[in-house]
């Protein structure tokens, strides 16, 4: 998908196109559309730097649809694609998120907002 | 896709499944359980007990293959030589086996050069039969023939560069632009995706643009922005000079905006976990913070989502910073180490004026490589705009002025 798909794409059907201030982007929990409002974070591609941690910033500065559609987007791909689980199953920290971690940021398994997953 | 499940609710990468704005085709997605569920899938044990959960596997590790370079780059920061050593490959394997076992998902292949070793190829085989993305960096020297068929066999590859000419050797001490240029070319044509890593020092931030624009027409994917770091054989005062101005570094947030920009459709833009403090100065970042926790973007996640394994083959939690005493092949034990957990724990609760600051849930107190440095501990990151304004208003008027 393009980002000019995308857009179109929002502007299809999705309501990730905000109607106020078009820089902010839409919370998916606020936007009650199943899946994409069960995502917490989103990391774009994987880069391939092997001294720091890398994270894609045009994200941050793309207009409420497109970042509405490419959630979308990622939702209807979870729901076609086969699973493998890996690791051991015990969660709840560090590397990973957010709040149910020792660190503080929060309790419990289900992430609140100020829980969410620590990107 | 592959779903590591949490005490929240599950990671899941999604690999070559999505077609998003600037050929990103991967993804790696957090989602609660309301969401995992409605995939049909079962947290067990992970969420049958969260409370005594203990710290998560990274969800990156990156590991020195070798400590063998020829480049010389000043800011080395393994101090790599054209003598150094190669790791064993039996090592390294049983170190792929406990990283895989550990539930990781991307193994970043760096050194020293990785290019020097003629198993580069068979080292990413190895890490994709464990079920890990392989992906590597190099300075591109040399990389042609056997070595451009290695490199085909990683998910991504990164070429340093730093600009054309005059701006890669004043970041790195001698003129490599050539080779980069040359390798990403070649790379590219051979239907590679290519990214370069872009060091910002104050001398090559003003060419960002020609760097990029340059890095584009050669066939790249995308940049990362990288913060030059005092580690290695930039750990010296040698950092002062060559380290982003104040001011550069407070104008990182308009600058990114005006990249993402010029250069950003099909060509993504990233910047490293030790540039998000950088972004407090940018009033739009801050005051919607929400938007980066939402679009991942990591700050200090040392002994969090990343890890290294270093040349000498122990962990560290980050490249940059010094090794702990676990060995990389007992990668699992990685929750237990009191090392890496003193790193979490700094990252965790930082002190004023990071824990009042909208950004720390994902800057986490900056760079503490460069706060050990700087400051003798793994304090506020000294280089924050945020930091630097509250340190300065805690001084008395004349001192001030």
């Amino acid at each position: 998908m393009s980002s000019g798909d995308a857009t179109a794409a929002a502007a299809a059907g999705s309501d990730a196109a905000s109607s106020g201030d078009p820089a902010r982007r839409p919370a998916p929990a606020e936007r009650g559309d199943g899946l994409a409002g069960s995502i917490r974070a989103v990391r774009l591609g994987q880069g391939a730097n092997c001294s720091s941690v890398g994270s894609v910033i045009d994200t941050l500065f793309m207009t409420a649809a497109v970042g509405g559609a490419i959630l979308a987007a990622i939702a209807a791909s979870m729901r076609r694609e086969p699973v493998r689980v890996v690791g051991g199953g015990r969660g709840g920290g560090a590397g990973a998120e957010p709040g149910d971690d020792p660190r503080g940021e929060g309790a419990g398994g289900a992430p609140a907002d100020g829980a969410e997953p620590r990107p | 896709m592959i779903v590591r499940f949490e005490a929240w609710g599950a990671w899941v990468k999604l690999d070559g499944a999505i077609d998003a704005p600037w050929g990103a085709s991967t993804a790696l997605v957090a989602i609660d359980r309301d969401g995992a569920r409605g995939l049909g899938l079962d947290g067990g044990e992970a969420w049958r007990d969260p409370s005594g959960a203990s710290p998560s596997a990274p969800l990156e590790v990156h590991v020195a293959v070798t400590s063998r370079c020829a480049a010389g780059c000043r800011g080395c920061y393994l101090d790599a030589r054209a003598g150094g050593e190669h790791v064993d490959r039996s090592d390294l394997e049983r170190t792929l086996d406990a990283v895989a076992a550990a539930g990781v998902f991307t193994v970043a292949f760096g050194g020293g050069e990785p290019t020097t070793r003629d198993d580069l190829g068979d080292l990413a085989d190895a890490a994709r039969a464990r079920g890990l993305t392989p992906v590597v960096t190099t300075s591109g020297l040399g990389v042609s023939g056997a070595k451009l068929d290695a490199l085909r066999r990683f998910a991504q590859v990164n070429v340093s560069y730093d600009g054309a000419g005059a701006a890669c050797e004043e970041v790195r001490g001698f003129d490599g632009a050539g080779a980069a240029a040359r390798a990403i070319r070649e790379l590219a044509a051979a239907g590679v995706r290519v990214g370069v890593n872009v060091v910002l020092t104050r001398a090559s931030y003003g060419a960002l643009d020609e760097t990029l624009a340059s890095a584009r027409s050669l066939g790249a994917r995308e940049a990362q922005l990288l913060r030059y770091k005092p580690a290695g054989r930039a750990a010296s005062l040698d950092y002062l000079a060559h380290r982003l101005t104040f001011a550069q570094a407070a104008s990182l947030g308009p600058t990114l905006r005006r990249l993402s920009r010029a250069h950003g459709d099909g060509f993504a833009l990233r910047i490293d976990c030790a540039l998000v403090p950088f972004l407090s100065a940018d009033a739009s970042i801050a005051l919607d913070p929400a938007l980066l926790r939402r679009f991942g973007v990591f700050g200090c996640e040392a002994a969090g989502a990343l890890a290294a394994v270093r040349s000498d083959g122990k962990v560290a939690p980050c490249s940059f910073a010094p090794a702990t005493e676990l060995d990389g092949r007992r990668f699992g034990e990685h929750a237990a180490d009191p090392a890496l957990g003193a790193w979490r724990d700094a990252a965790a609760r930082p002190e004023e004026p990071c824990a009042s600051c909208t950004l720390r849930p994902s800057c986490r107190g900056g760079c503490k490589v460069v706060s050990a440095f700087v400051d003798g501990r793994h304090g506020p990151d000294p280089e924050c705009p945020r930091v630097r304004a509250h340190r300065a208003a805690l001084l008395p008027r004349e001192e001030r002025a």
